[in-house]
């Protein structure tokens, strides 16, 4: 009880408000601003952490993600443009209630929907926290290398593009991230005599590059807007989302466990949440026309995605989402290393991030409801000019990792590279995982399994969780490999003979 | 005829497959004193294998949907595509970034740099905006990132 009164002290404290209230404020405007993802919001004020403690880097980051993740919805309400890809069902919905005249109701929703589903977020991750650290107990080298191969095939799955290409996508991530000094032997890999690629290729500028610069090459041309203009009504309607209150439960405990499986993030769980409102509609031909259950369902699961993100985070060191692999890149660079031996000494950690986790949902909503309106205000700046103050943000946060300039032209390497990904339609997603995996959990724990195997391969399919764990992945790529096929076939033969 | 979505698709595995191609002989050159299991170019070699079969499956499934390169597509679309006016604003886009940061940020300063940046995009880009307004805009954007991370972060970027 004392340390929970210290935990919340803290977080009281004016310090503490001030980090989290910056975070929030920081997030809702980076995640309205069209363009601009959570990812790369997290990644351009990661740069303002370094000089913070670990933990309040961590909390500032959370609550930027937060708020990041409710501000999309703001320009998908009123712009028709997700801020966030998390806020594309949001944009279905809430720009047609818009055009109706109900913007301030869909504003309205989308607040309480979010705070709904941060909060529910925030309490699951605190009950399934001690379950996952005592199943992460039982992990060994071998059950490490399956999860982090599990996490790469989820999120090649559900990135919305073609599986095949999110699998080309991990495996060229998991290539990068094995350029530099080799952590066992210290051997030098890829590294072709530079010095600079000894370190490896940083998280940081990488992620700026693909999220960020590759916006930045591809939006900076003057856009126009259907710009939806805001009446009197108050933006705090408590009364229209209360009536699905349950609806906005399931779909927040759905969006949980989406951000729990590692590598997937709200950008799914946005639409697991819209699908769920769908299917449970007694009115499903108003989807698409502007309704207030497609907004709430969308609105709970993504934004109870980002407690959910952090689960896998502290007690694997495995990041729930894109948002989470630059959380887990600031932290390295802070020197911790998370992991369920982490959180054991450290149980203050896990206190911390849920209290800020929650103070941040408290927060959007006051700040939501109160200067929303001056939001709104903020994103009729033409686009360009957003566009030119993001491409200074992503030299300074590449260049103040290291403060190498070589740190900046690798974030414009990594720019076109997303860029080019974009228009053939590879996603970047599992590129990104598969840098934040590669390294130590991939290729460092299958080493660690085969020397404890002594050259074995054996283990990695006979230990019981690594058999089931096999057997999850062999399902993924039979259902969208070999039963594509056999549906085929089938079909084929019963066209040719109706008569079966 | 230009190329087709399926042709891009062909052309893209087959770029991919000599990449893994590469990386699988960039793997197996990885020398150590260690046993083959324990060496450091095992992973690397099993993932560059995995990715160039991936790729010539990416470019198989793409021929047997269609995709037919050719050098006579392949030039049309070059061509077409060197008119068409999104790419001139996404080249253009790359060339003032580029600028920025090769010339720019290393020779001169990030904030100076970016000052002229963000001025010259709010001309360039911008309709509608006053001379005034473009370097009022300017100064206020660039001595608030400076206030940020110069002054309030301590953060060594001049």
């Amino acid at each position: 009880m004392d340390s929970l009164i210290q935990i919340f002290s803290q977080l009281l404290s004016p310090y503490g408000l001030l980090i989290i209230s910056s975070g929030v404020a920081v997030g809702i405007f980076g995640g309205a601003l069209p363009g601009i993802s959570s990812t790369m919001t997290v990644a351009l004020v990661a740069t303002l952490t370094y000089s913070m403690d670990p933990l309040w880097a961590i909390m500032f980051l959370a609550a930027t993600q937060v708020g990041s993740t409710y501000g999309g919805s703001i320009s998908a309400v009123v712009l028709n443009i997700p801020g966030t890809p998390a806020s594309a069902p949001t944009a279905i919905e809430g720009y047609q209630l818009a055009k109706k005249g109900e913007a301030e109701k869909a504003l309205s929703i989308n607040v309480v929907s979010s705070f709904a589903g941060n909060t529910v977020g925030v309490i699951l991750l605190l009950l399934v926290m001690p379950v996952m650290l005592r199943l992460a107990m039982l992990f060994g080298p071998w059950e490490m290398f399956w999860f982090a191969m599990f996490g790469l095939m989820i999120c090649a799955k559900l990135s919305r593009a073609h599986f095949l290409k999110g699998l080309l996508a991990a495996c060229f991530g998991l290539l990068l991230s094995l350029v530099g000094v080799d952590p066992i032997w210290g051997v030098p890999r890829f590294t072709y005599g530079s010095t600079y690629l000894m370190d490896g290729i940083g998280l940081v500028p990488a992620m700026v590059g693909l999220f960020g610069m590759s916006e930045v090459f591809s939006s900076l041309k003057d856009c126009k807007y259907g710009q939806i203009n805001l009446k009197g009504a108050s933006l705090f309607q408590f009364a229209a989302w209360a009536k699905f209150k349950w609806m906005s439960l399931r779909a927040s405990v759905l969006g949980f466990i989406i951000g729990v499986v590692p590598g997937v993030g709200a950008n799914i769980a946005c639409w697991i949440g819209y699908d769920h409102a769908l299917s449970f509609s007694r009115e499903k031909e108003k989807f698409g026309h502007g309704t207030i259950e497609g907004l709430v369902g969308s609105e709970s699961a993504n934004n109870a995605c980002v407690p959910g993100a952090y689960a896998p985070l502290l007690v694997l060191g495995v990041p729930g989402d894109s948002v989470t692999a630059v959380v887990l890149g600031i932290l390295t660079i802070h020197g911790v290393q998370v992991g369920p031996n982490f959180l054991r000494n450290n149980p203050e950690f896990l206190y911390e991030l849920a209290g800020a986790l929650f103070m941040s949902g408290v927060l959007f909503l006051l700040i939501g409801t109160i200067i929303g309106r001056g939001i709104v205000k903020v994103l009729t700046a033409p686009l360009p000019a957003i566009m030119a103050v993001v491409i200074v943000l992503c030299v300074i946060g590449a260049y103040s990792v290291n403060l190498q300039i070589l740190d900046v032209y690798v974030m414009f390497f990594f720019g076109i590279l997303g860029l080019i990904m974009r228009e053939l339609k590879f996603p970047t997603a599992p590129l990104i995982l598969g840098i934040v995996l590669g390294g130590e959990l991939a290729d460092g724990n299958f080493r660690r399994a085969l020397m404890a195997g002594k050259g074995s391969f054996e283990p990695f399919l006979t230990r019981p969780i690594s058999s089931v764990m096999v057997a999850l992945l062999l399902i993924i790529l039979f259902m969208e490999f070999i039963w594509p096929l056999i549906q085929t076939y089938w079909r084929k033969r019963k066209e040719a003979d109706p008569t079966r | 005829m230009k190329l087709t979505s399926n042709d891009k698709e062909v052309l893209a595995g087959f770029v991919l497959m000599l990449f893994g191609v590469y990386f699988i002989w960039t793997s197996a050159m990885i020398k150590g004193e260690e046993e083959f299991f324990e060496s450091a170019g095992i992973f690397p070699l099993i993932v560059s294998g995995i990715f160039t079969l991936l790729s010539a499956i990416h470019m198989c499934v793409s021929l047997f949907k269609g995709g037919h390169p050719t050098v006579d597509k392949i030039s049309i679309s070059i061509r077409l595509m060197l008119k068409n006016e999104g790419f001139r604003e996404v080249m253009l886009a790359i060339g003032i970034v580029a600028l920025y940061i090769f010339v720019g940020a290393t020779f001169v300063s990030i904030y100076l740099a970016g000052a002229i940046l963000i001025f010259g995009i709010l001309r360039g880009f911008v309709r509608r905006i006053r001379l005034v307004v473009s370097l009022a805009v300017t100064c206020g954007l660039v001595a608030a990132m400076y206030l940020v991370f110069t002054v309030m972060f301590k953060m060594p970027i001049i």
